[in-house]
């Protein structure tokens, strides 16, 4: 078991190391430089790029800044002054993670719960309304979903705060707007898969034996139909997890999503390199926790792992 | 099993509606009177009325006459995007998978990483480090649709290479390039074809996320994405700008998924069995 | 116990029906052994589902089967099938290893095949199971109880799987081709397994086998399947020794032509796929000794000492 962890471990480090590399040179692609939005003299533009260590040739600064990465610092700001990616950072990132975690939670539950469901009874009305219903969830993007429901529920209805609340209220919408999508997609996957499961011969034996309906499902058919998904389901976890920016900027919240798209357009190269990093770091964990999950839910890949 | 799934009603229906999109968007304004980027404002902000039928935007701009323009930019880069998807993922996909070895771990490696960073990444990076413009940004997207596709395609690939017709026509003297397009092409077509289904309405989706990002096309230009955007400004106030062009936006959607999966259906069919299933 | 009259089988296809299994009958008390026998897809499988009313409304069932108290299974409703299956029924399949749960241990499955079987909870069902383990052969049952399909053997798999069967004590037990998949050492411990528990219980057993040298060994009746209908049936020993339905000859003339070590006749013809329809006998393309009859219409049974032959050479008595 720890052989399997230290060689996920190693090659999700190898993968952390490709990322961060290509993000560093990509940056240093782009025209211009952290300066082009602001009319300075030159001789202060040049103080200020000496200052972060601009003017240094590439090569250079890409080992300072691996050097810096070393020690987890992801540097300051090139945008905001006097401000540390880390900072900034830790300040949005719980936004976003409250409600990408809040919205995975929904996500999951309701989708693992309806795909069940609809797997179970295959074909019958149920069934086919669900499908319908993953259809249309697949067709209305969160942009669209999310000023729908603001329309509707804050500005019609009253019942709800429009934008702007981190309260538990406040974060009822967004989060069921981030979760529309994720839950569409989850409830297909388990269908599917569950009735791939449901066909095998283990389900027919556990029928033949007069094992409970219900047992026969979730005991013997889920968690088989699970090892499966799981796979697919870890990036699909890490983008909730950070957030989704449409979301963010349509309800107003403080998260890390809005920070990215700005900080590419103001060229501040280690925001973005930063939250790059960040989002990829959380994709990894995400992954390597699902890797680990399907480890510990299917006993049979714990054996073509040692063998291994 | 292709015409038993055009069979379906629901289908024929998409179908009309994708047919009806794209010819009106492609004749565009030829059809009514107002430009899409003349601005009259006096005529700012009113509501659907007789002569503007589906309201006019904040500078005066007639609404309908916007949304066929933005589906006729949006339609086309989806269409592009599209099209280096599925010509990309299959050349990618069939050769990794006929030629094994090297080619086919590069490829694997490459899918593995692009796998682990958030695909709105690559994205946004390569819509600024190109320049903003509708050609950009269909080739953006592209470049990244292609990888999963090349991936399904490597499977099938796989799968078809030892078989023996496949044998049969290289001892025959088949070249690979000639093998791939000669005999996997056609056998791939249905996947093909189904991914090319899901990844119009995705490009279009993916397009206006750009667009409401302000990475999109760019003014005056204008995409159902840009429509939108300009649309959640003010949605509060004006609901129909936000309204119409998202509405026109989920309908293009769903036909091109419901096209999907029927296509998805017919292609997999798989015997119902005969031991109970509840 | 059971009694199987004119069971036809047959699935909706696009518009059609057709026909899996055709006529189909036979009966059987406590303590006996039938085995069904025949190639594959001749249909054998199918007459275990429908026993155990597995079969879903795909399929369509008409004939009458008469199992331990409940008078017609194919109009059972659900709960009746369940206790069936509960109390009545136990059930050896074809896939040692693939018909355990692979994500659960032995241990709790075989508890809860034994609670839901016997009624018993928790200890008592933990030592009922142990119990069961140690009297289909394992002397750690503690360690098996605790491992996971995949790290038993086919052997040890499909002895857990009588260990299943037999909890709470059935009275029909249907084993549905138990050793095919097994090594010949296995393969006679299942079966002296099954010989000793059905001596215990004294359940009726329906083998399902295509392994003649079993059939012949541990089978009282014998019935012998050809593409969906059942062609010959009588005591194991007179459908061995003397067959009377070309095809049974077939069949074991190559058997005992194998046995002895020599080349035997060549068995000719694939049979016809389940779903076809033909008009007269289906055995036609290999049969050796057909008659004009046989192209017009499918035989009927006759009686010819114990056994029943659908054959028209038998037609009003011995013929040949």
């Amino acid at each position: 078991m720890a052989g399997y962890i230290i060689k996920k471990a190693a090659f999700n480090l190898g993968v952390m190391f490709v990322v961060v590399t290509l993000t560093f040179f990509f940056m240093h692609l782009l025209p211009g430089d952290p300066l082009t939005t602001r009319r300075t003299e030159p001789i202060i533009k040049e103080n200020i790029l000496a200052r972060y260590g601009l003017d240094q040739p590439v090569m250079v600064q890409y080992s300072s800044y691996l050097y810096r990465l070393a020690g987890l610092d992801l540097g300051p700001s090139l945008k905001y002054p006097g401000r540390s990616v880390n900072d900034i950072i830790k300040e949005s990132f719980p936004v976003s993670a409250t409600v990408g975690l809040l919205a995975l939670l929904l996500s999951s539950v309701l989708g693992v719960s309806l795909g069940v469901a609809s797997a179970a009874l295959r074909d019958k009305w149920p069934d086919r309304l669900v499908l319908m219903l993953t259809t249309l969830g697949m067709s209305v993007p969160n942009f669209a979903l999310g000023a729908g429901l603001i329309y509707l529920f804050a500005l019609k209805l009253r019942l709800l705060p429009a934008a702007m609340s981190t309260s538990p209220l406040g974060l009822v919408l967004p989060v069921l707007t981030l979760a529309a999508l994720p839950a569409a997609i989850i409830v297909r996957l388990v269908r599917t898969e569950m009735i791939e499961v449901l066909g095998r011969d283990y389900i027919v034996a556990a029928r033949a034996r007069g094992l409970n309906a219900g047992s026969v499902l979730l005991r013997h058919a889920l968690p088989n139909a699970l090892s499966g998904i799981v796979h697919y389901l870890s990036p699909l976890a890490a983008t909730l997890l950070t957030g989704s920016f449409i979301v963010e900027k349509i309800f107003a919240l403080p998260g890390l999503g809005q920070y990215y798209i700005t900080s590419v357009g103001n060229r501040d190269y280690n925001l973005v390199a930063g939250i790059t990093i960040f989002y990829t770091f959380v994709l990894l964990v995400s992954t390597f926790s699902a890797d680990v999950l399907i480890f510990l839910i299917n006993p049979q890949s714990r054996v073509r792992d040692e063998v291994a | 099993m292709l015409i038993r799934a055009l069979k379906n009603k629901l289908v024929l229906v998409c179908l009309i509606l994708i047919g009806l999109y794209v010819v009106v968007s492609i004749g565009g304004t030829f059809f009514f009177q107002f430009e899409p980027n003349s601005q009259d404002l006096l005529q700012a902000n009113t509501g659907p009325d007789a002569a503007h039928w589906l309201g006019t935007d904040y500078l005066g701009r007639d609404l309908l006459a916007r949304i066929i323009y933005g589906s006729r930019i949006s339609l086309t880069i989806a269409f592009f995007a599209t099209l280096i998807n599925v010509t990309v993922g299959f050349l990618v996909g069939s050769v990794s998978g006929l030629l094994g070895g090297l080619a086919d771990r590069l490829l694997i490696g490459l899918v593995d990483i692009f796998w682990c960073v958030p695909p709105f990444l690559i994205v946004v990076m390569l819509t600024v480090v190109l320049e903003p413009g509708v050609k950009n940004i269909f080739i953006a997207l592209g470049l990244v649709l292609w990888i999963p596709t090349a991936r399904l395609i490597r499977g099938e690939v796989r799968v078809i290479r030892n078989a023996p017709f496949v044998k049969f026509a290289r001892l025959n003297g088949a070249g690979s390039f000639k093998l791939m397009m000669r005999h996997i092409l056609p056998i791939c077509l249905p996947v093909l074809l189904t991914t090319a289904a899901f990844s119009i309405p995705d490009a279009i989706m993916a397009e206006a996320f750009l667009s409401i990002v302000g990475l999109g096309v760019q003014a005056p230009n204008a995409s159902l994405g840009v429509l939108i955007s300009d649309g959640l400004q003010s949605f509060r106030v004006y609901p129909w700008q936000w309204l119409f062009p998202v509405l026109s936006l989920i309908v293009l959607v769903l036909c091109f998924n419901i096209l999907g999966d029927a296509l998805h259906k017919a292609y997999s069919y798989r015997a119902k069995g005969l031991l109970e299933h509840d | 116990m059971i009694e199987v009259t004119d069971l036809c089988i047959s699935i909706r296809k696009n518009k059609a029906v057709l026909s899996l299994l055709k006529d189909v009958r036979f009966s059987l008390g406590p303590g006996e052994t039938l085995g069904i026998t025949g190639e594959s897809g001749s249909g054998k499988s199918l007459v275990t589902y429908a026993l155990l009313g597995l079969l879903n409304r795909t399929a369509i069932l008409t004939g009458n089967i008469a199992l331990c108290g409940c008078r017609n299974l194919l109009k059972a409703g659900r709960q009746e099938i369940h206790q069936l299956r509960r109390q009545k029924i136990g059930y050896v399949p074809q896939n040692p290893q693939g018909s355990l749960t692979p994500t659960l241990s032995i241990g709790a499955q075989l508890k809860e095949v034994v609670a839901v079987k016997t009624g018993l909870r928790r200890k008592s069902a933990a030592n009922c199971a142990a119990d069961l383990l140690v009297k289909v052969g394992f002397s750690e049952p503690g360690q098996i109880l605790r491992s996971f399909p995949h790290q038993l053997s086919g052997g040890m798999c499909q002895r857990v799987a009588v260990a299943m069967a037999i909890a709470g004590g059935p009275e029909i037990l249907l084993a549905d081709e138990p050793t095919s998949s097994l090594d010949l050492l296995s393969k006679n411990e299942i079966m002296t397994l099954l010989g000793k528990v059905q001596e215990e219980y004294n359940f009726a057993m329906v083998l399902v086998t295509h392994d003649l040298g079993l059939a012949l060994k541990y089978c009282d009746t014998l019935a012998v399947f050809y593409s969906g209908r059942l062609v010959e049936m009588g005591e194991a020993g007179e459908v061995c020794f003397s067959p009377r339905h070309p095809y049974t000859k077939n069949l074991f003339g190559c058997f005992f032509c194998e046995v002895k070590g020599r080349e035997s006749t060549v068995f000719d013809a694939e049979p016809p796929v389940l779903y076809d329809r033909l008009p007269g006998c289906r055995y036609i393309a290999g049969c050796h000794e057909r008659i004009a009859a046989c192209e017009l219409k499918e035989p009927a049974f006759t009686r010819i000492g114990s056994s029943q032959v659908a054959c028209w050479l038998y037609e009003g008595g011995e013929n040949k």
